[in-house]
C-alpha cells in the first residue's frame, strides 16, 4: 500500500508521460521484488455471527449423540459448530445465537488443542488452546471452576493472566495468553484474549471444566 | 416466409429446454452415482456426521508430539538471562599485553614522515630535550600516487565490475529521469539547460 500511496503522490505532480512510464517500471520493479504487503490468511473469528443454516450442525431429537466423561458420566450433544477445516493458532468461534440458557460446560481435548463451550447441550463457542509441557503437563480430569479474577498477575510467573478461571488450588486455570504455534503452559489453558473475555462472561463459579 | 420466421425464432428458444434437460440428466447422473457408491462409505459418512468427536477432531491444529520444542513463560523474579553475567573469554585473558615494538625510522617503500625534533635530528651535536635518541613521537605517513609493490594490499575500496541490481535500478531510474527532463524541456521549447 506504501508504493502505491507514494506513486499516487507522485502522480500528483504531473510527471511527463515517460516520467509515467518509469514509474509504472518501478511499480512492477517493486512488486516483483517483494516490497508490497504479503496478503495475510485471515482467521476465523466470529463472535454473535447471524445464525446461518450452514453454522451449526444440529442433531436429529430422534437420537442425540453423548459425550463420555472420565467419571463415566455422559453428556448429551444437541448441537456442534459447524468448521469442518482446521482451525489456527489464535482463531476462536463463539457463535450462541438461538441457544437457550442451561448447564454450561466446557471440554477441552489436550490432544486435538481445542476447547469446546457447551451450553445445554449446544456447543457455543470453540478455540485452538495451549497447554503444558511435558514436565508440566496439564491434568486431566473434571474441574469445577473455583475462583474467577478479571485481571491477575500470576503468583509463579513473570505473567499476567487476564479474564482467569481458576481450576485447580495449585494454580492451574484457563486464562488468555498469547496463542501461537510453538508455545506451551506451565499446566494452564491458554486462550485467545477475546475468547477468554467472553468464557469469563459466561462461565460460574462451580461450572465444569472437563480436560481430556 | 412469416412462417418460417416463426419457426427460427422457435428453434432459437430451443438451447433453454436443451439446458434444463442437461440440468436433469446430470441431476439423475449424482443420485445414480450416490445409490451406487458401496454402502461402507457411507456408513462412514453417516458416522462422521453422527460422532461429535470426529466433528470436533476436524477443526484440530493436529497434536503436539511429545518432545517439542515449546516455549514458556519465565518465573517471576527470576530473568532469563541473568544481569550480572560478564561474558568471559576462555582463552584470552582480561588484561592484554602487547610487546613493545621498535618502530622504524624508513618504511620501503612508502613516503612518511617522521616528525621528530628537526633540531636534533639534523644537529645531533646540539642537545634538545634530551629526546635525541628517544622513540619517534608520531609518525605521519603519506601515501603517494603509487603504493610500494612489495605490500601486497591496494588501499582503495574493492569496486566490482559488475554492478549490483540496486545500482542497477538505480541507473535506469537516473536514465528514465534525465531522458524524461529532456523531453520535457524539448517540449516547451527551450534548449536543455547548457553549460555556459
Amino acid at each position: 500500500m506504501t508504493v502505491v500511496a507514494i506513486s499516487k503522490f507522485v502522480l500528483l505532480l504531473r510527471p511527463t508521460p515517460l516520467g509515467r512510464i518509469a514509474l509504472c517500471f518501478i511499480y512492477i520493479l517493486s512488486i516483483v521484488g517483494g516490497c508490497s504487503e504479503p496478503k495475510v490468511q485471515e482467521p476465523i473469528r466470529s463472535f454473535n455471527a447471524v445464525t446461518e443454516p450452514s453454522s451449526r450442525i444440529r442433531y436429529p431429537s430422534t437420537g442425540y449423540p453423548e459425550l463420555l466423561l472420565p467419571n463415566g458420566e455422559k453428556r448429551v450433544v444437541r448441537s456442534v459448530l459447524n468448521i469442518k477445516k482446521p482451525m489456527m493458532f489464535g482463531d476462536y468461534v463463539w457463535d450462541e445465537v438461538g441457544t437457550p440458557a442451561g448447564l454450561t460446560w466446557v471440554r477441552i481435548d489436550l490432544g486435538h488443542q481445542t476447547l469446546s463451550v457447551f451450553r445445554a447441550g449446544h456447543e457455543i463457542g470453540t478455540t485452538v488452546i495451549l497447554y503444558g509441557t511435558d514436565g508440566k503437563p496439564t491434568p486431566t480430569g473434571i474441574f469445577p471452576v473455583l475462583s474467577k479474577a478479571r485481571t491477575h498477575q500470576s503468583t509463579l510467573y513473570d505473567a499476567q493472566m487476564p479474564f482467569m478461571l481458576r481450576l485447580t488450588e495449585d494454580g492451574v486455570a484457563i486464562h488468555a495468553s498469547n496463542v501461537r504455534e510453538g508455545s506451551a503452559t506451565h499446566g494452564c489453558i491458554g486462550v485467545p484474549l477475546a475468547f477468554a473475555k467472553i468464557l469469563y462472561g459466561q462461565m460460574r463459579r462451580g461450572d465444569q471444566v472437563v480436560i481430556v | 416466409m412469416k412462417k418460417f420466421r416463426k419457426k427460427q425464432l422457435h428453434a432459437k428458444q430451443r438451447p433453454w429446454r436443451a439446458w434444463c434437460a442437461f440440468l436433469l440428466a446430470s441431476l439423475a447422473a449424482a443420485a445414480g452415482f450416490f445409490a451406487m457408491t458401496p454402502g461402507p462409505t457411507r456408513e462412514a459418512i453417516a458416522a462422521v456426521l453422527a460422532d461429535p468427536l470426529e466433528l470436533l477432531a476436524l477443526r484440530s491444529p493436529g497434536q503436539r508430539s511429545s518432545g517439542t520444542l515449546v516455549q514458556t513463560k519465565a518465573a517471576r523474579g527470576v530473568p532469563r538471562i541473568p544481569a550480572n553475567r560478564i561474558p568471559t573469554e576462555r582463552v584470552l585473558s582480561n588484561v592484554r599485553w602487547r610487546p613493545f615494538i621498535d618502530l622504524p625510522t624508513n618504511f620501503p617503500g612508502l613516503d612518511v614522515t617522521v616528525s621528530l625534533p628537526t633540531e636534533s635530528f639534523f644537529n645531533p651535536s646540539v642537545p634538545a630535550n634530551g629526546l635525541n635518541f628517544g622513540p619517534p613521537s608520531l609518525i605521519t605517513p603519506i601515501f603517494g600516487p603509487f603504493l610500494g609493490g612489495g605490500s601486497g594490499g591496494s588501499g582503495g575500496v574493492p569496486v566490482s565490475s559488475v554492478p549490483e541490481p540496486s545500482q542497477w535500478l538505480m541507473m535506469l531510474v537516473g536514465f528514465f529521469s534525465i531522458g524524461s527532463a529532456l523531453r520535457a524541456a524539448r517540449r516547451k521549447g527551450r534548449p536543455p539547460a547548457q553549460v555556459r
